[in-house]
């Protein structure tokens, strides 16, 4: 092999191994808090729900697509968050960590889920939407709280501790 | 709660990779336990005190410990 094979061969290696996707499969990938993406998926998961609400009409599909694409990034957030996953050995530390972010992650799907289908009943009651835009805001809220699970135990567990830089 | 985990570490020369590894816990625990964001479990407790083979209240405490230069002051005082 010349080394100019060899070279290229090394680079390949380098670039897989930097998509992390080796390390996910052998379970040793890096846990890293994550700060920002969790909060960013939320705020235009957020957004788009809150157009579809305004919104129920023929632009639905924007808010739709805001949630959808909230909820893309909200379900990669525990591959790489601070949160050791429940299938993976973890210490008492890391224990705690899961157990307060997901009681944070549940209660906040179950507030969404208590306003959103009560919104969702009053609305009916009062005939202000009809019974398929009913049917395109719960979708919409299913997907909606979907997210909010992906991101918020994340969110929750970044926030908590202080990240410790290179030096520590 | 206070602890003197890293002044015990230094003393020791332990990293705290290899503190992790003696007490069956994350090297990141051990930076959290010392920065003070952790209460530990009992058990992690006296697993780290013994470790340095010394009475757990000498690590923990519920009371800030005396900081080494106000003790090295006092025990130069007494002499």
């Amino acid at each position: 092999m010349s080394n100019r094979q060899h070279r290229f061969l090394t680079w390949l290696d380098r670039s897989v191994m930097w998509t992390g996707v080796p390390a996910m499969a052998a379970g040793t990938q890096r846990k890293r808090h994550l700060r920002w993406p969790p909060l960013l998926a939320l705020l235009v998961a957020s957004a788009g729900l809150l157009w579809c609400v305004l919104h129920p009409g023929r632009s639905y599909w924007i808010g739709y697509s805001l949630i959808m694409v909230g909820f893309f990034v909200a379900i990669l957030m525990p591959n790489w968050g601070p949160l050791r996953r429940f299938s993976e050995r973890a210490d008492e530390f890391e224990r705690q960590q899961r157990r307060d972010s997901f009681l944070v992650g549940f209660a906040t799907v179950a507030v969404a889920a208590f306003a959103g289908i009560w919104l969702t009943v009053g609305l009916l009651a009062m005939q202000v939407w009809s019974t398929l835009v009913a049917q395109q805001e719960l979708t919409a809220l299913a997907f909606y709280m979907m997210a909010l699970f992906g991101a918020v135990p994340t969110l929750h567990a970044s926030w908590r501790t202080r990240p410790f830089n290179d030096e520590e | 709660m206070h602890n003197r985990i890293a002044v015990f570490r230094a003393e020791h020369g332990l990293s705290r990779r290899q503190l992790a590894e003696a007490v069956d816990v994350n090297p990141q625990t051990i930076g959290y336990l010392e920065r003070g964001d952790y209460k530990p479990s009992l058990e992690l407790a006296l697993k780290v005190a013994g470790v340095f083979n010394v009475p757990v209240e000498l690590i923990f405490s519920l009371t800030p410990f005396e900081a080494i230069a106000s003790s090295l002051r006092r025990i130069g005082v007494e002499q």
